[in-house]
């Protein structure tokens, strides 16, 4: 694969740099032609200037006695000329006269000049000539050109050998790298799912061991040792809280795509009957917006994830109030998503980031929770390619905003 | 109720020390009397079936509790084979497992389990389980003695 991707990445330099020439090589071979092409129209006016100029010094008195013969000799000794198509002269009247045609068509050059003879105008002279010569210099400059081209592969060749190397081990390198990194970012997720899985059937035994002491010999223990064993059951609730966690977290990072379109008030009233007993412990208000679009989701991760952004809110109240919590849809800077905002205390702006980290909390540990809730949150955020953060709320209190790709 | 009292004989073939006291734990507290032989992996489970070597004098169980991730034969193998062996093959068998595998449920069924318990993560809700299932088969089914 990497030396695959190698070679690969070499013969691509290779083809570049001969690409760069060809180019270079047809630039010059184009500007060359045309700088010829003028040059040429230049030289084939001038000639035919001088030529029109010694025609009438020789026809001029043909026509004027009228000596056709003469005039034909004059006009014979064009022949040799291959730019002249032909040449007709005309007399006062604009009678032809007589003409030379060594091909009856109209040229690239068409020229007309009155014949002065004793300065009296006694008629008219037209050429159609037209440009020769042209395909025998631009194929000379081809050959050269050519010649060039043929030098310049293993020039290009040699030359870009350093570089060739160079990027092609960055290269391989890099794609090593990228392999290597998804290899033990796929081992990270299976060791996740394992230790959290797993750590969870001896957590069972302690919780299950630990309650049984409780129920049944905990008399027989003094204050101190109740105090210790009180300790042991608590940190294996706690730990069985972390595991969860854990496990959702990991679930979260291996979700399928989303795959469905689910009107938001669907995934709110999914989320909110989950939370129903919650909901009436605290005596929480809810408001919800009426009209909520159709999102691209994956339904169960989106509605966990609202979820844990509702619940989020009832947990976060300034003392002595409940929780006031608004549901509506967001829809701003072209992203689509749902906004939960709350009256609670609100989130210093130096903790907006890191509430959004697995395992960080704003708050001591009084406030029920591990803090991952958020972190699955982002998650499920960014498997929909959508994000999640906090802004404050005008009036005090939080708004948080999940948002999913467009579909 | 009383009079629906009979001692029912479970072979518990499990591996894991806590898991096996869970389980007589959650039986004793249903209050169901019954006896428990206890084996450790499915070769084990056979041989009692079979009464070969050391099982030679132990009763045949009128129910079975099967471990799925067992060592030397797992549960699906121990179900397989004397469920082909008519001398034990009526006894009722239930699969007990972690995993929530649809296919390792579906697979219980098909070879014959008469039931599939997962053993919750939770201890509170694996030892309500257990209870349950003891009174279920304690007092509603009816198995062969």
């Amino acid at each position: 694969m990497t030396e695959d991707q190698q070679a690969k990445t070499r013969k691509r330099i290779i083809l570049l740099g001969i690409a760069s020439a060809v180019i270079a090589l047809l630039l010059a071979f184009l500007t060359l032609g045309f700088y010829e092409f003028y040059k040429l129209k230049e030289e084939t006016v001038n000639k035919l200037e001088s030529q029109t100029d010694m025609l009438i010094f020789g026809v001029g008195p043909a026509l004027m006695f009228d000596d056709r013969d003469s005039a034909d000799k004059t006009l014979e000794s064009l022949r040799s000329d291959r730019s002249i198509n032909r040449v007709r002269i005309y007399n006062t009247k604009g009678q032809e006269f007589t003409s030379f045609i060594a091909l009856d068509q109209d040229g690239d050059i068409h020229f007309k000049k009155d014949i002065i003879y004793q300065n009296e105008k006694i008629g008219r002279l037209e050429i159609d000539a037209r440009y020769v010569g042209f395909v025998d210099r631009f194929r000379n400059y081809f050959i050269i050109i050519l010649i060039i081209f043929i030098f310049s592969i293993p020039i290009t060749f040699i030359l870009s050998a350093p570089l060739r190397n160079q990027v092609s081990k960055a290269v391989g390198q890099l794609s090593e790298l990228t392999t290597r990194l998804e290899q033990s970012n796929g081992e990270l997720e299976t060791l996740l799912y394992i230790v959290s899985h797993d750590l969870k059937e001896p957590l069972r035994s302690i919780e299950y061991f630990s309650t049984s002491v409780k129920e049944e010999y905990f008399n027989k223990l003094d204050d101190k040792g109740k105090d210790y064993f009180d300790r042991v059951i608590l940190a294996a609730s706690r730990m069985r809280l972390l595991l969860d966690d854990i496990l959702m977290m990991s679930r979260a990072r291996r979700m399928k795509p989303p795959d469905e379109m689910v009107n938001g008030e669907n995934i709110i009233n999914d989320a909110l009957a989950r939370l129903e007993g919650k909901i009436k412990q605290v005596n929480a208000r809810i408001t919800i917006a009426k009209e909520f679009p159709k999102y691209k989701v994956e339904r169960m991760w989106a509605t966990q994830a609202v979820l844990n952004l509702i619940a989020n809110a009832l947990k976060f109240t300034n003392e002595g109030e409940v929780p006031n919590i608004e549901i509506c849809p967001y829809n701003e800077k072209g992203q689509t998503g749902i906004m939960v905002s709350d009256r609670g205390p609100g989130v210093p702006p130096e903790h907006t980031r890191k509430i959004f980290e697995l395992f960080q909390r704003a708050v001591e540990r009084k406030v029920e929770g591990t803090g991952a809730g958020l972190a699955i949150v982002l998650e499920v955020a960014h498997r929909h390619n959508g994000d999640a953060w906090v802004q404050p709320r005008e009036g005090g209190g939080s708004e948080f905003i999940i948002t999913f790709a467009k579909a | 109720m009383d009079s629906n009292k009979k001692l029912i004989k479970i072979l518990l073939a499990e591996d894991n020390d806590d898991d096996i006291v869970m389980i007589q734990d959650a039986f004793a507290r249903s209050r169901i009397i019954n006896s428990f032989d206890v084996v450790k992996n499915g070769e084990e489970a056979l041989k009692f079936l079979r009464k070969e070597g050391q099982y030679a004098d132990r009763d045949r169980p009128g129910l079975i509790l099967l471990d799925i991730n067992m060592p030397k034969k797992n549960g699906f193998e121990v179900l397989e084979a004397l469920k082909q062996d008519t001398r034990f093959d009526y006894i009722p068998v239930i699969m007990l497992t972690t995993s929530e595998r649809e296919e390792d449920i579906v697979k219980s069924y098909k070879e014959g389990a008469c039931s599939y318990i997962t053993k919750p993560v939770n201890f509170n809700n694996f030892s309500k389980v257990i209870e349950q299932f003891a009174l279920y088969w304690a007092l509603i089914s009816k198995i062969p003695s």
